[in-house]
């Protein structure tokens, strides 16, 4: 796709709302037209995975509107960059629930590490706590502020796998926090790439999300690709697919409107997930990213948000 | 309490009935001893699963108690017992506080799971009438070599052991046709060996599906939303009560048999019960060419339905065995084929089809399966006194996209045992691991599965109640998954990815030596040893495996031994 095209729909879908910079091109590097791979030779090219040519559904041109944007506007080169209240980012007490990802049951003495500063590559926790017997946890957490959690059980009884998630970002309040952290079985874990016809490595791992619009509603027609976060190459092992009705499906090409994906074999490391869609010119728009990090044999619940790079999109009443 | 009882019919049957009631017992007590290990003859550095150190041993066990009464040979009463069944050896749920002195064993089964120390698994009563035979309760279903239906019963595979059998509701009848038809017209019945047989099953009463929760739609026919006033308005599908439907309804989970009404047994809408019929030549000892010969030949139809998931299933299975002047053949072939909206695999949807109701039966398309699987086994080889020679292929239909509306794979009957290790522990535990034990129906428990095989075994008698037993075994996959069996880039199905190079899944060859002692004493001793191919999923299921030419082998070894108390 050329540039003029991408600019056209950038314009279309932003440009005109607060006459901000419409110089901006799609993606880093060059690869949000879905052109060639930046993954160095012999891997797989970015076509592999973003080829959608299926209009998308969803809202992709408002997120100008948002509150706290910092940018002038999203263009594709300007992420959106919420600045939360500083005076709003305090610890609190936490009253968590610890819930099976896929069947939403409370997942009984499970062990909930805490990273305070989002990074759960650092070492230890923070905080460490252990569960009770109905999934119960408290804590301590903070308001406004991205957190990154690690949900693990007993590895001897093999009933979950470490199930990673970055960018909790709890809303303020003086009170209590309340909120709930996921947990993947062991059974959701293997039926996923059993459905999918995937099979897994064990020493790689799993990012999962949704994928969502400017409204903060999943968007249809998406898809995403991970790519090394310094060298911008696919990983060969990758595969990515997409859910229906909240089930993995291995034809669908793109999300549906349950806006789920989720990328299998993906080795240890630091990676940059992003979603792209179709623009009308048959080319591609970079909409969104967000960073992870990959554990071997773990899985990683990671959203992407339409207009921002760092996956962390505040409740509004967190930012300035 | 069936203990007792059981010992009363046992010890008292003079005071209890009248003298011309015999009693019958019939049953075994078996012990095997399993060691399955990584490499040729084993290895103390790596187990036969990845998270294991050193190989895996165990002994298990089971006691079958088939007493029966019987009166003048016309009315005959059974039950059948299993008692420890397949249960491992020693104390597996840590009772003794110190393991060193533990005393009492615990009745852990294979699974690792606490199981009762009895089970009653059969019991049926059969009586003749003056046309045929009439047997009526939880009975045995068996037919030909036990690929489709099969009873589990002694000690009928070469290699290895009976695990399950197939059990099942039943009422049947049983007749000569052609001795009818002879008495009718006033003449004396020839012995012809043919026989039929009409019966009928209750599978199910009330089955605990997730097919309700994967009824509610978003949308009518015509593409409009379903909204509160509309026909297909379903408040189960709001559970925010915001008057639409949604996928995320608490709807879709397990049904449980909290939910059920308190007149569920009389629905007869949700039943699944099945027509069984046979029609089976059983010649055995004719005359053929002036040489006695045996004969079997016949055809086994089941016709299964559900009415509230529109199911209609066509089971055919055919079966023959003939043995001449040492000539040896026996096949059996067996299809599925019909639709069924009762399949609710956890995530199996037909997205394409989602939210299309079928116009009959008013159910989601996105659950619609259509059946068509195959099986078949055929034998082909030279049997005498001392010696034979069999040449056996097999073939179990495998399913490329479980998730997808044709529904193509199922093993065959896990107590048709091929081997020691390839079907029977390999491709059961990669099967088991990836589907998990949310669907745990397709596991593959042993049978064959998803693949063509041979199995040549050559039988030498040495002497009496002596046998050695060779076979080797190669395996090919019939539809690759990617998951269980992966893909190679010439296989002819669609898949995400084509890591595998080899064509096979791979071999395995075993040794078994059988003697038979005091009439009633089993012993068996059998040996296999398995290299398995790139196609298998080693890593992600937590097998042992090395690499050669950087593709992934997997070595398997096993040593087991039998010894049995038949009566």
């Amino acid at each position: 796709m050329s540039t003029i095209t991408m600019l056209a729909l950038l314009l279309a879908g932003c440009g005109d709302k607060d006459g901000g910079d419409d110089t901006g091109l799609t993606g880093d590097g060059g690869t949000g037209d879905g052109g060639t791979g930046d993954g160095g030779t012999g891997g797989p090219s970015i076509e592999d995975f973003i080829n959608v040519t299926d209009p998308y559904a969803g809202d992709i041109d408002s997120c100008c509107d948002l509150v706290g944007a910092e940018s002038d506007c999203w263009n594709g080169a300007n992420w959106i960059s919420h600045t939360p209240d500083p005076n709003l980012q305090v610890a609190s007490a936490l009253n968590g629930d610890i819930l099976d990802f896929e069947t939403g049951d409370p997942v009984a003495d499970a062990t909930l590490d805490l990273w305070f500063e989002n990074d759960p590559t650092v070492g230890a926790p923070d905080y460490s706590v252990v569960g009770d017997g109905d999934g119960y946890v408290t804590s301590t957490f903070y308001t406004c502020k991205p957190v990154a959690y690690k949900v693990s059980t007993d590895p001897a009884l093999d009933a979950t796998v470490d199930t990673y998630e970055l960018n909790q970002i709890e809303p303020y309040t003086d009170g209590t926090i309340v909120t709930e952290f996921n947990s993947v079985s062991s059974t959701t874990y293997a039926i996923i790439p059993s459905l999918l016809g995937v099979s897994p490595d064990g020493d790689k791992g799993t990012i999962a999300g949704t994928a969502y619009d400017c409204g903060g509603q999943p968007i249809e027609g998406a898809q995403i690709v991970v790519k090394d976060a310094e060298t911008g190459a696919i990983p060969e092992s990758l595969v990515v697919k997409y859910f229906v009705d909240e089930f993995p499906n291995r034809n669908q090409p793109y999300t549906s409107a349950d806006g789920l994906w989720v990328a299998i074999n993906v080795p240890e490391g630091n990676w940059v997930v992003e979603l792209y869609v179709a623009d009308p010119a048959g080319g591609h728009t970079l909409i969104g990213k967000s960073p992870a990090y990959i554990f071997p044999e773990s899985i990683l619940i990671s959203n992407i948000y339409t207009g921002f790079e760092d996956g962390k999109r505040y409740p509004d009443i967190c930012l300035l | 309490m069936l203990l007792p009882a059981l010992a009363l019919l046992l010890t008292a049957p003079a005071h209890a009935v009248p003298d011309d009631f015999e009693f019958e017992l019939e049953g075994y007590y078996r012990n095997r001893a399993i060691l399955l290990a990584d490499g040729l003859f084993g290895s103390d550095k790596v187990g036969f699963y990845a998270d294991q150190q050193g190989d895996a041993r165990m002994m298990v066990q089971r006691l079958r108690l088939q007493p029966g009464i019987n009166f003048q040979n016309r009315a005959k009463f059974f039950l059948q017992t299993d008692v420890l069944d397949d249960v491992a050896w020693g104390d597996n749920q840590s009772m003794a506080s110190t393991a060193l002195f533990a005393g009492d064993p615990t009745a852990t089964g294979t699974d690792g799971v606490e199981q009762d120390v009895f089970k009653l698994k059969r019991a049926w009563m059969e009586f003749n009438v003056p046309v045929g035979v009439v047997r009526v309760g939880r009975q045995a279903s068996s037919w030909g070599m036990g690929l489709l239906a099969n009873h589990g019963d002694g000690f009928d595979d070469t290699f290895g052991e009976n695990h399950y059998g197939s059990t099942y509701d039943r009422a049947i009848f049983a007749t000569k046709p052609i001795a009818i038809i002879q008495t009718i017209a006033g003449k004396d019945p020839d012995p012809i060996p043919l026989y039929f047989a009409v019966g009928v099953d209750r599978l199910v009463e009330d089955p605990l599906t997730q097919y309700y929760g994967f009824n509610c739609t978003t949308s009518n026919a015509d593409g409009t939303p379903i909204v509160e006033g509309d026909a297909n308005y379903d408040p189960r599908c709001d559970p925010d009560s915001d008057g639409y439907h949604t996928l995320s309804h608490e709807f879709d989970a397990d049904r449980v048999d909290e939910d059920r009404g308190p007149t569920w047994w009389a629905d007869q809408q949700d039943d699944v019960w099945e027509m069984v019929y046979a029609l089976i030549y059983r010649g055995e000892g004719i005359d053929l060419a002036g040489s006695k010969a045996d004969l079997v030949a016949g055809a086994y139809l089941v016709n299964r339905k559900q009415q509230e998931t529109a199911s209609n299933v066509l089971i055919a299975d055919a079966y023959l065995k003939f043995l001449w002047r040492g000539i040896y053949l026996e096949a059996e072939g067996l299809t599925i084929q019909g639709k069924t909206y009762a399949i609710s695999l956890p995530g199996a949807l037909n997205a394409d089809e989602a939210g299309v109701l079928d116009a009959d039966s008013g159910l989601d398309k996105a659950l619609y399966k259509d059946a068509n699987i195959w099986g078949y086994v055929a034998r082909a080889g030279y049997k005498q006194e001392g010696y034979s020679f069999v040449m056996e292929h097999g073939y179990a239909s495998g399913d490329d996209n479980p998730a997808d509306a044709e529904f193509t794979g199922r093993p065959l009957h896990p107590d048709y045992n091929v081997g020691l290790l390839l079907y029977e522990e390999v491709l059961a535990y990669v099967t088991a691991a990836t589907w998990t034990d949310s669907a745990e129906g397709l596991w593959s428990n042993g049978g064959v599965y998803n693949s063509r095989y041979i199995y040549p075994q050559v039988t030498w008698r040495p002497m009496d109640n002596w046998e050695i037993i060779g076979a080797w075994l190669m395996a090919w996959p019939d539809k690759p998954d990617g998951s269980r069996i992966l893909c190679a880039p010439d296989d002819a199905v669609e898949c995400t990815s084509t890591p595998a190079t080899a064509k096979s899944i791979g071999w395995e060859a075993d040794l078994g030596v059988k003697h038979r002692f005091h009439e009633h004493v089993l012993f068996s001793l059998e040996t296999g040893y398995a290299r398995t191919t790139d196609r298998l999923p080693y890593e992600s299921v937590g097998l042992a495996f090395t690499t050669k030419d950087g593709k992934p082998v997997g070595n398997f070894y096993t040593l087991q031994s039998r010894i049995a108390f038949e009566f």
